[in-house]
């Protein structure tokens, strides 16, 4: 069944079918949420106020609009809300340099690869500007279109396109800057 | 080399993060569980198109959750009065992770007796009185989980082991923050709690039965049935 006719059968009153929609794209979401926010604790907030919001605002739903779009749309509204709430009261972004320099070696095999390395990268991404991450999360991570972006962000392709740019250059200067140290 | 649909070729350093950052990121069957208590609470209040209202909560129904998932469920039932209570307002509520992260789930039996999970019968309100009643034999295998994180140490202790803290040690899962026990109790009622750290007494907050203990202090209350399911 597709997405849309899951959404009709919500609407005509089969709760338990928004729970198959929350299965098929809970773990797409509870990725980008922990990306961006960089905690499990924020992400789990964005994606519990995700899928109830999703749920409230079903009946506005357009059938035109690819659900999965709609509900990172909502997502990443979330998410910016969660963090400009959270920049109030505390940074998170990681600054130990410590911490940074224990990079792994991301030539190393998978399984390497696959505790500190991610715990790495979450770091590093977490210390990029909001917006910068929140672009790389979506046009690498997420691999949406610069199109499908827009119309999510509200950004224009040539904006999401620079910030992808610098956040690639960020990330590989970041790199090479602990590779050298 | 990833390759993406705007012609982007990704060069190793890059491929390399965003292999990582592409792992899946597991946030816990209590995590799903509040997403799931959340639109509970909200298909509640009638939402979307108001069409189903309380009939929906009180109809039984069967949950596709794992079993650790159907556990913290039960346990987030102490949140959702919380966020049933905020459903009618306009901001978007949180079953608050304290619901489950520092709750214990009622007692469950072991599957091979047949007899109905009181973590998922309670929710689903398949069980009149909400008491978690173990079909069983004579003795019945009762799990006991509870959702400690920042636990230590956890024991069990009841009436079955005249309180004793050292009786039933529970073990922690792998999962990490869950700990676990299975005690074969005979049929009757059972006062328990639960010893954190060897010092603190926390009754079950999901448990549907208390009793005063005497002293001030709640413990919980399992009654485990002597019929044969």
């Amino acid at each position: 069944m597709t997405d849309a006719e899951y959404v009709n059968r919500v609407l005509a009153g089969d709760v338990d079918a928004f729970t198959t929609l929350v299965d098929r794209y809970y773990e797409r979401c509870a990725r980008f949420a922990v990306r961006m926010l960089g905690n499990r604790d924020d992400a789990e907030d964005a994606l519990q106020a995700t899928f109830v919001r999703a749920y409230r605002a079903l009946d506005r739903y357009q059938d035109r609009d690819k659900f999965s779009a709609w509900l990172y749309r909502i997502l990443v509204n979330q998410c910016r809300s969660l963090a400009a709430r959270r920049s109030h009261r505390e940074r998170v972004f990681v600054r130990e340099e410590a911490a940074l320099m224990n990079a792994p070696d991301l030539g190393a095999n998978e399984g390497q690869l696959a505790g500190e390395g991610e715990e790495w990268v979450q770091r590093v991404l977490t210390e990029l500007d909001p917006l910068l991450r929140e672009a790389f999360l979506l046009k690498h991570v997420e691999e949406l279109s610069y199109d499908e972006m827009s119309a999510l962000t509200g950004a224009s392709v040539s904006a999401l396109k620079m910030r992808v740019k610098r956040a690639c250059d960020r990330l590989r200067d970041r790199w090479e800057q602990i590779k050298d140290a | 080399m990833p390759e993406h649909d705007d012609h982007e070729v990704l060069d190793p350093t890059l491929a390399a993060i965003v292999t990582m950052a592409r792992r899946p990121v597991a946030l816990g069957d209590a995590a799903r569980a509040r997403i799931e208590l959340a639109i509970q609470a909200e298909a509640a209040s009638g939402r979307p198109g108001r069409r189903h209202g309380w009939a929906w909560a009180l109809e039984p129904r069967a949950l596709r959750l794992s079993p650790l998932g159907a556990m913290a469920m039960a346990a987030g039932l102490v949140g959702i009065g919380i966020a049933m209570g905020l459903v009618g307002q306009a901001r978007t509520l949180l079953v608050p992770r304290t619901a489950t992260s520092a709750a214990i789930t009622p007692s469950t039996v072991a599957p091979t007796l047949g007899a109905a999970d009181p973590a998922t019968s309670a929710v689903g309100g398949s069980t009149p009185s909400g008491v978690p009643v173990v079909s069983a034999g004579n003795r019945a295998q009762v799990k006991f989980v509870l959702f400690a994180p920042g636990a230590s140490q956890v024991t069990v202790v009841g009436d079955f082991n005249r309180w004793s803290p050292t009786a039933h040690p529970m073990q922690r899962t792998q999962t990490g923050g869950t700990w676990t026990i299975t005690v074969p109790l005979g049929a009757g009622r059972h006062e328990y709690s639960f010893v954190v750290d060897g010092k603190h007494w926390m009754p079950d907050p999901a448990a549907p039965l208390a009793a005063d203990d005497g002293f001030g202090v709640a413990n919980s209350v399992l009654l485990v049935s002597g019929s044969t399911s």
